[in-house]
């Protein structure tokens, strides 16, 4: 049987106004979101793809943000291609051969070649785009163009 | 291009043992481990650690990992396919390490530590003298 060990809320103040039994309640609560998570969470709120490498993307109102997970990548080994309405990232991961008679004991890093490509639904200033790569992270920040930015309009009276 | 296509590989997350004051998910790296003669080296990608947020330590003969990630992102999610956290992981280290000769770098997001072995476990070969008959 697994021993569930109860753990301050995740998130405080969260949960049930804190009565009698409201302090109680809120570490059951966040228990039972935490194993709910584990068993579902991870999946659902992030369908995991397949394709490497995994990228995440954010947006705000000027830019879009992608990251991605290139452990061991020099910037050289990456290329990146900006459209108007997508970014295509290609490059091949190399694992070095660290010399002759090596006896190994875990594997589990590995290398090849990948190309991806992602469309967005509005456009991009391709001018402005940044990317860099650093500790292994791809960081590629995308200005919106200018039509593709939300407006704003002032009203006037007439 | 040659070499084969690469698969993305599902990142492990794994309850740390004991407390924490960090709420959210821990992963353990991938790691290569090889020994040639003279050390066991250990790689372990651990993408979006900088140098100085890797805690390396001995403890009971257990070499721990810790790198730190930031967990902050520009505005809100359009795409997700990996999650952020801290990578954890630990590897009990046998007598057979030099443990005050460890050596460990960082370099683009993946940890390099070198043990080297000592004097006493490597190989050595013994010459066979003629036993001189006195």
């Amino acid at each position: 049987m697994a021993i569930i060990r109860l753990r301050q809320p995740a998130y405080p103040g969260a949960g049930f106004s804190s009565g009698r039994f409201g302090k109680n309640l809120n570490v059951f609560e966040n228990e039972m979101h935490r194993l709910f998570h584990k068993f579902f969470g991870s999946d659902l709120a992030a369908p995991h793809s397949t394709v490497f490498p995994p990228i995440n993307v954010c947006q705000d109102n000027d830019n879009f943000y992608l990251t991605a997970e290139l452990p061991g990548m020099e910037p050289s080994d990456v290329i990146v291609d900006i459209e108007q309405d997508s970014i295509e990232i290609r490059g091949e991961r190399k694992i070095d051969t660290e010399g002759e008679n090596l006896c190994y004991h875990r594997r589990e890093r590995e290398g090849g070649r990948f190309s991806r490509k992602i469309n967005f639904k509005d456009r991009i200033d391709t001018g402005k785009v940044t990317a860099g790569l650093k500790d292994g992270i791809l960081k590629v920040t995308m200005p919106r163009a200018q039509e593709s930015q939300p407006k704003k309009i002032v009203v006037k009276t007439e | 291009m040659e070499g084969k296509d690469i698969q993305v590989q599902k990142k492990k997350e794994v309850e740390p043992q004991g407390e924490f004051t960090q709420e959210g998910p821990f992963f353990i790296p991938n790691v290569d481990i090889f020994e040639n003669e003279d050390n066991i080296v250990l790689l372990a990608d651990m993408p979006g650690v900088a140098k100085d947020n890797i805690d390396i330590r001995l403890e009971d003969g257990q070499l721990l990992i810790r790198g730190k990630v930031s967990r902050d992102v520009p505005g809100d999610y359009v795409l997700s396919e990996y999650s952020i956290g801290d990578y954890h992981s630990s590897f009990s280290l046998s007598a057979i390490i030099d443990q005050t000769k460890i050596q460990a770098s960082m370099k683009n997001g993946v940890l390099r530590v070198v043990l080297p072995k000592s004097d006493k476990s490597k190989h050595r070969k013994i010459t066979i003298k003629s036993h001189q008959e006195t």
